[in-house]
């Protein structure tokens, strides 16, 4: 406990110490907000079909999507770059010296990135609803809830996994870039999938972003019928990602301590 | 008995460009033995790229050995925990600190990730500063530290938690002749002769340490080689004490 206390007081002084960095990291939150509420004040004069089940305009729908998307990339982004991060400063090493286990070292090292995530998401929730009031009104909370457990839990077992990548690469930025495409295409973040030709269509049914975004934008609009298959699958999805994350921690752990590069130049 | 003992330790990288199929092998250690006991000072010296540091961080649990035997104070590599309990790792590196943290905030996290807190880690941290000429410096923040005020800080997180082995990688590497000859000598006195720590410490210049009560070793195309025995360094202590 003692630990967790320094080492949280550690990064807040760390990026409050970067202090233009972490306004503008944060002032990011409002931006999207912003722009996609005028943005929205011009396409949604209509209600398009397939919007319907999502609340019918586009603003909620986007602003809903817009924060899982920056919850979930924001860990993914950020967990291994922290790790390199200690590694260039050859404080992972330092560290790997104290009593705790490489794996509770690397979930310490996730907090202040699961902390910006958690921030972005009820940010732009909260810009969102400041911007159009009437939004998200009939919000269903522990639907909303659940998503979040289930967003926690996949996102810590996907963060593991580009911890890993980036223990056993260096940067694992370069290839989540390509995850971060596939999500913003696939996934409905920006559109709903329904509108996808049909063979896509079928793609993003197996990207867990797509359920996530459902769950969550279900949860604030109400819509609570299709909420246990999502959630079901869901499930699914974490109980297949969770222990490959574990398997591919303790590969790269492994194979750090065998090279020797606990420790990084450049 | 013995604190540290190596046997047979081999260790090798691969070298190069990453490439799937051609990558050199480079024997870094092959086939190191040594044996340490409680209260003994060591000094390993070497040229650059020998090995030493490797062989350190081997010891430390840090690298993961190929081959080879290593058990210090009854832990072998097969848990580096406690292996971690048992040894101090003290770095010339300047880095290893957090630049925006003051150096008591610095030792109070790494103390904390040694199961330290409270008035004991306090204490420590008061008592350590205090023999090594490092209270004033307390509350600089680390980027501002210079750099032998970096090499004593980094002894200081070394010895919080008060391990039975204390591995030095080049920990003078900054700092001014007076206050090295002054830790050297508390090394010496304090550390190896009344809390009886055992000292392996490296060094690539054979003259920084002419003259102090260690073993000294030669690391060479992955082996070591003693240079002066256990005899000769307890022959060299009696001629020292007697002198005064």
């Amino acid at each position: 406990m003692a630990f967790l206390l320094e080492f949280l007081k550690k990064e807040f002084r760390e990026e409050c110490g970067m202090w233009t960095g972490f306004i503008l990291r944060f002032g990011a939150v409002i931006l999207p907000g912003f722009v996609f509420y005028y943005l929205s004040r011009i396409v949604d004069t209509t209600t398009p079909s397939f919007q319907v089940h999502f609340g019918g305009a586009f603003f909620p729908f986007f602003i809903a999507g817009m924060a899982v998307y920056r919850f979930a990339y924001t860990i993914l982004f950020r967990w291994p770059t922290v790790v390199y991060r200690e590694r260039w400063r050859g404080t992972l090493e330092s560290l790997w010296l104290g009593k705790y286990t490489p794996v509770s070292l690397v979930l310490v090292l996730g907090i202040w990135p699961f902390v910006e995530g958690l921030v972005n998401f009820f940010g732009l929730i909260m810009v969102g609803k400041s911007l159009a009031p009437s939004i998200f009104q009939n919000a269903y909370f522990p639907e909303l809830l659940g998503a979040l457990v289930f967003a926690v839990f996949l996102y810590a077992a996907f963060g593991l996994m580009a911890v890993a990548l980036a223990l056993v690469v260096n940067r694992a930025s370069e290839m989540l870039q390509i995850f971060n495409f596939i999500d913003i295409f696939f996934s409905g973040l920006f559109f709903p999938t329904a509108i996808l030709p049909s063979p896509l269509r079928w793609i993003s049914e197996f990207l867990p972003m797509t359920h996530l975004l459902r769950l969550v934008r279900f949860g604030l609009t109400g819509n609570v019928e299709t909420a246990l298959a999502e959630s079901l699958l869901l499930s699914i999805f974490i109980a297949g990602a969770v222990p490959l994350a574990a398997l591919f921690l303790h590969f790269a752990i492994c194979k750090i301590e065998e090279e020797g590069r606990l420790a990084v130049w450049g | 008995m013995s604190i540290l003992r190596i046997e047979k330790l081999t260790k090798f990288f691969y070298r190069g460009p990453r490439s799937w199929f051609r990558r050199e092998k480079i024997f870094v250690l092959n086939g190191v033995s040594l044996t340490l006991s409680r209260g003994e000072m060591a000094v390993l010296t070497g040229p650059n790229g020998a090995g030493k540091s490797t062989l350190l961080k081997i010891i430390a649990g840090l690298i993961r050995p190929t081959s080879g035997r290593l058990v210090v104070d009854g832990c072998t590599w097969e848990r580096p925990k406690e292996i971690h309990r048992r040894v101090g790792l003290v770095s010339g590196d300047v880095r290893g600190f957090y630049g925006r943290s003051t150096a008591l905030e610095n030792l109070r996290l790494f103390g904390a990730v040694q199961g330290l807190s409270g008035p004991l880690l306090e204490k420590r941290v008061g008592d350590l500063a205090a023999h090594l000429e490092f209270e004033p410096c307390l509350d600089i923040l680390y980027q501002e530290l210079s750099l032998g005020m970096k090499a004593r800080l980094a002894l200081i997180r070394g010895l919080l938690h008060d391990p039975a082995l204390l591995l030095l990688d080049e920990p003078f590497l900054s700092v001014e002749a007076p206050l090295m000859e002054r830790l050297k000598a508390w090394l010496n006195e304090e550390l190896a002769g009344r809390r009886k720590k055992t000292l392996l410490l490296v060094s690539h210049r054979n003259e920084e340490f002419s003259g102090w009560p260690a073993r000294r070793f030669t690391l060479l195309e992955g082996r070591i080689q003693e240079k002066e025995s256990r005899e000769a360094v307890r022959n060299t202590g009696e001629t020292r004490r007697e002198t005064a």
